[in-house]
């Protein structure tokens, strides 16, 4: 990872050139302002067509063991980026079987052709698709998310940094009665992370009792989870616990976005289930058979409930989402040269 | 006041200070053993001040033995004559560590020894003073940062031990829980003895320690976060 890599990662993260129509960066999806995600409950490639899935927050995603919502054996930035680029199920950014359209027009590019020399020096053609994958990867692991009053508070030690509701939610958050921690736990809420010195334990995937139809326990067929990926009936609705840093920012919640408020998250959780009484996906997802012990309901009351949103809400690190580094360089009006 | 100290604070410093080969402070290539009582004088001043840096070690070793046997002693005599025992070696070692910073004034480790052998001989501020000099030629030292907090205990300065405390917790957990458990005692100690603290002075510490216990509890280590390499 060097400078000059993260800077040229940056400009093609934002660049619409690499879509088939122009019209979509990777920061269509991927909005700074909203910690990297989109506001949408699924997100809408570049031809419209719907995803099954919400765009996920990039914070701190160089830490996960796993990428995605469920996919089990996606490890390296690099290759994730290959995905919206070019897969077709759905279409995302359109380029499938487009590869020589988008290095003819990075190439034509003056400022494309500097960048990637200086990135990649010592290479006679280096705009390559392995060279862009491995720039948007750098510029990726630079989203580190460790500003919000919750850091100020752990890391900073300023002991006023949360209030005395959200300072309740955090005991509440990491409490045996609601366990939220033993899923969204570790510094990214987002369960096991990988780092050097560390093996890298393995990815959980957990069913949260969103959907509960017919007699096993489905999910709706757009989605299944970790099942897509194995056809175990076993992981059927298993996703990995996603980050809850910026979460005050990132609604709507869970994979397919079908939770609209933290308060109906929690009351989610509450009731060890969701039940949905009416409608194609009617069903009582508390009694399904694939749910994670861990989530069992618990009693909680208005202000606890209060408290933990506070809590979440403490997640919220206002300097990520603000971060001139992080921000579109086409807006800014003397683009930030590579070294 | 000597103020009683842990095990496993103890165990932590033996486990961080090995000792050093005798080349290892940038002193000539030529491999040469240390002479068992005497530091020889062919020596280039950067081999000797290892050579007593050793031997300082050996010192607080032995010392931290017999204070071990202090605590496991059934008499009363028998434990001040260990407790004595044990303060013979840290002078010792005192004076070894002193020819060693004075040999090679960069030898962090050796200033944050001297500041460990003072604390435990009752002399906290010459410790702090030691210790400052450790963490000046090296800013990062996590042993120094940990021991000169506990002086700073000793010294009744608990601001400058907080600080040390929020610093330790992201850069060295074991160290900053270590800290922690010291902060603990040292609250149980002072409130049979509060000489010149206010109550109130000891109340307001003793509540942040229980916040930063639970808070504590709350996180995992951040311990090696950093060394990652992409
Ligand atoms: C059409 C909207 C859309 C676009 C454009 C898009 N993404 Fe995404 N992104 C998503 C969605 C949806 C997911 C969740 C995917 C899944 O679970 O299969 C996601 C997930 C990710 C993840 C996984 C995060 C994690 O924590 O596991 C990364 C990394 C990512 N996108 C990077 C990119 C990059 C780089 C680009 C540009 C090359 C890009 N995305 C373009 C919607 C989009
Ligand atoms: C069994 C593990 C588990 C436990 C326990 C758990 N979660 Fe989750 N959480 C998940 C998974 C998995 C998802 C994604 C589920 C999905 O989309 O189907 C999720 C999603 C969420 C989301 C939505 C995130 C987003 O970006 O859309 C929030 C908010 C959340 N959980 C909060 C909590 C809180 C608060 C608690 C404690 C009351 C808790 N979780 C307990 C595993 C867990």
């Amino acid at each position: 990872m060097t400078a000059a890599k993260v800077s040229l990662g940056r400009f093609l993260f934002y660049d619409r050139k690499l879509s088939g129509n122009g019209t979509y960066s990777c920061a269509t999806c991927h909005r700074q302002e909203l910690a990297f995600t989109d506001g949408r409950a699924q997100s809408i490639g570049s031809t419209g067509e719907i995803h099954p899935r919400g765009a996920m927050s990039l914070a701190n995603a160089a830490y996960n063991i796993t990428l995605t919502w469920s996919d089990p054996a996606l490890i390296r930035l690099e290759d994730q980026v290959e995905i919206p680029l070019f897969h077709r199920e759905p279409v995302e950014m359109g380029m499938s079987g487009r590869v020589d359209t988008l290095l003819d027009r990075l190439k034509s590019d003056r400022r494309y052709r500097r960048w990637f020399a200086a990135a990649f020096p010592g290479q006679s053609d280096p705009i390559r698709l392995g060279n862009l994958y491995r720039a948007i990867a750098s510029f990726e692991r630079i989203l580190i998310s460790g500003g919000s009053p919750y850091d100020r508070l752990v890391y900073g030690g300023e002991m006023e940094a949360l209030a005395d509701s959200a300072r309740n939610g955090m005991g509440l958050f990491f409490s045996n009665r609601l366990r939220c921690s033993r899923c969204h736990g570790g510094i990214t809420f987002s369960g096991p992370t990988a780092f050097a010195g560390n093996r890298p334990p393995r990815q959980a995937f957990h069913n949260t009792g969103l959907y509960n139809l017919g007699p096993r326990g489905n999910y709706p067929e757009d989605d299944q989870g970790l099942y897509r990926f194995t056809g175990r009936q076993g992981d059927m609705g298993r996703f990995r616990a996603p980050t809850l840093r910026n979460i005050g920012l990132t609604s709507p919640y869970m994979h397919d976005g079908s939770i609209a408020t933290l308060e109906e998250v929690i009351d989610h959780y509450s009731a060890g289930g969701r039940t949905i009484p009416t409608g194609r996906y009617a069903g009582d997802g508390r009694a399904s058979p694939n749910k994670s012990e861990l989530v069992s309901g618990f009693y909680i009351s208005r202000q606890e409930k209060a408290d933990l949103v506070a809590f979440l809400k403490s997640l919220t690190d206002t300097g990520f989402i603000s971060e001139e580094r992080f921000s579109d360089p086409f807006e800014t009006p003397v683009p930030s040269v590579p070294p | 006041m000597l103020k009683p100290i842990s095990i496993a604070i103890l165990f932590g410093s033996l486990l961080a200070v090995p000792p050093l080969p005798a080349n290892a402070s940038g002193g000539s290539k030529q491999p040469k053993a240390a002479s068992k009582s005497a530091v020889p004088p062919t020596r280039s001043p950067a081999e000797q001040a290892v050579d007593h840096y050793n031997f300082g070690l050996k010192s607080r070793n032995k010392a931290v033995r017999f204070e071990e046997k202090a605590r496991q002693a059934d008499k009363a005599s028998r434990r001040a004559g260990y407790l004595k025992k044990a303060q013979v070696q840290y002078g010792k070692a005192i004076r070894e560590f002193q020819l060693a910073v004075r040999l090679n004034p960069k030898f962090h480790q050796a200033f944050s020894s001297l500041g460990y052998a003072q604390r435990k001989s009752g002399d906290p501020g010459a410790a702090v003073i030691a210790y400052d000099r450790a963490l000046a030629l090296s800013p990062n030292y996590t042993e120094a940062i940990e021991y000169r907090a506990e002086a700073f205990l000793g010294l009744d300065r608990l601001g400058e031990a907080r600080k040390a405390y929020i610093r330790l917790f992201s850069t060295d957990r074991g160290r900053a829980d270590e800290l922690l458990r010291a902060m603990r005692k040292w609250i149980e100690t002072r409130r049979g003895s509060p000489e010149n603290l206010s109550k109130e002075e000891i109340d307001s510490f003793s509540g942040w320690v229980k916040d930063r216990e639970e808070i504590a509890s709350q996180t995992a280590s951040l311990d090696g976060m950093k060394k990652r390499k992409w």
